[in-house]
């Protein structure tokens, strides 16, 4: 009976720590695939377009941004609870016009 | 039956962390690239009059206002136009990232035609034109973007594919053409 306790807990032990090693893995994943995955959007953004009211305007329709700065100015796309990330870009102005835009987007994982 | 009970305790517990401990901190890539990109663009846009040294110490302020992560680059310009019956021109900016941007264009004479302006019969020179950006980087390689293109002269402009057709009458000798980001291109034939 002692070792079929002992067998017991050990296998309790193996399942403990595969499931938990598994459950920190998955979050940092999601942390890490969540900025570089904005990091590429806003890159194609900024290749594609230079108004800036344009590539916010695109930035809305994805599901994970949170909220949206535009030279300051927050704006809550939605709600969240969890931890956020940020992404930054700026540029110069359009047209060769100088006037330059910052936009900071806080995405959740 | 206690021991199970106990796992299954601890691996909620666990999943109800937050792990404020990710293995990328920040991550330097495409977005940097893309921006020395809009930059390099920026400078050949026709209403800029500043020049590239000036444009990146602005550029430098805002990079390190918002913590944008690009990096101190050097760069070169490039400017080549060809005015011949078929011609090219090419605006180039290289950064020693190995971050390029390039805006090129070629025309081809391809015959003389006889069109109708307010029921007037005016000789046509017909061009194609192919316009391009390519955009380099070590991140994702080469992307090529096709830019519509617009004109105020009194010229007859379709496109057909990444191919622009152009009817010029015969007396003018430059047409000026503007992309959607403000860099202006021109046709020029000497004849």
């Amino acid at each position: 009976m002692r070792v079929l306790e002992a067998l017991f807990i050990i296998l309790a032990l193996i399942i403990f720590v595969n499931t938990s090693s598994i459950l920190l893995i998955d979050q940092g994943i999601d942390y890490e695939h969540a900025l570089i995955s904005y990091n590429r959007i806003l890159a194609y953004q900024l290749l594609n377009e230079e108004r800036i009211n344009r590539i916010i305007e695109t930035l809305t329709y994805y599901p994970d941004v949170v909220y949206i700065s535009l030279n300051g100015n927050l704006t809550f796309i939605r709600s969240s609870k969890d931890f956020i990330i940020t992404v930054r870009a700026f540029v110069l102005g359009e047209n060769g016009t100088l006037k330059p835009s910052w936009v900071i987007i806080g995405v959740e994982p | 039956m206690s021991v199970f009970l106990l796992i299954i305790l601890i691996t909620f517990s666990l999943s109800n962390l937050l792990i404020p401990r990710p293995r990328v901190i920040d991550y330097v890539g495409e977005l940097q690239s893309a921006e020395l990109i809009h930059l390099a663009r920026f400078y050949w846009e026709y209403n800029n009059n500043r020049s590239f040294d000036e444009l990146l110490k602005i550029f430098y302020i805002y990079n390190e206002k918002i913590k944008a992560n690009v990096p101190k680059v050097a760069y070169t310009l490039k400017r080549k136009i060809v005015c011949e019956r078929d011609g090219l021109g090419l605006y180039e900016t290289v950064f020693n990232n190995s971050v390029i941007f390039r805006s090129s264009w070629r025309w081809n004479f391809s015959n003389i035609y006889i069109g109708y302006e307010n029921n007037e019969a005016v000789i046509f020179k017909n061009y194609t034109l192919v316009y391009y950006h390519e955009y380099i980087a070590p991140q994702w390689g080469k992307i090529v973007l096709y830019p519509e293109i617009y004109t105020t002269c009194n010229v007859k402009i379709k496109r057909v594919y990444d191919t622009w057709i152009i009817g010029i009458p015969l007396e003018m000798s430059r047409v000026d053409f503007y992309d959607k980001f403000g860099i202006k291109i021109f046709i020029c034939d000497r004849e």
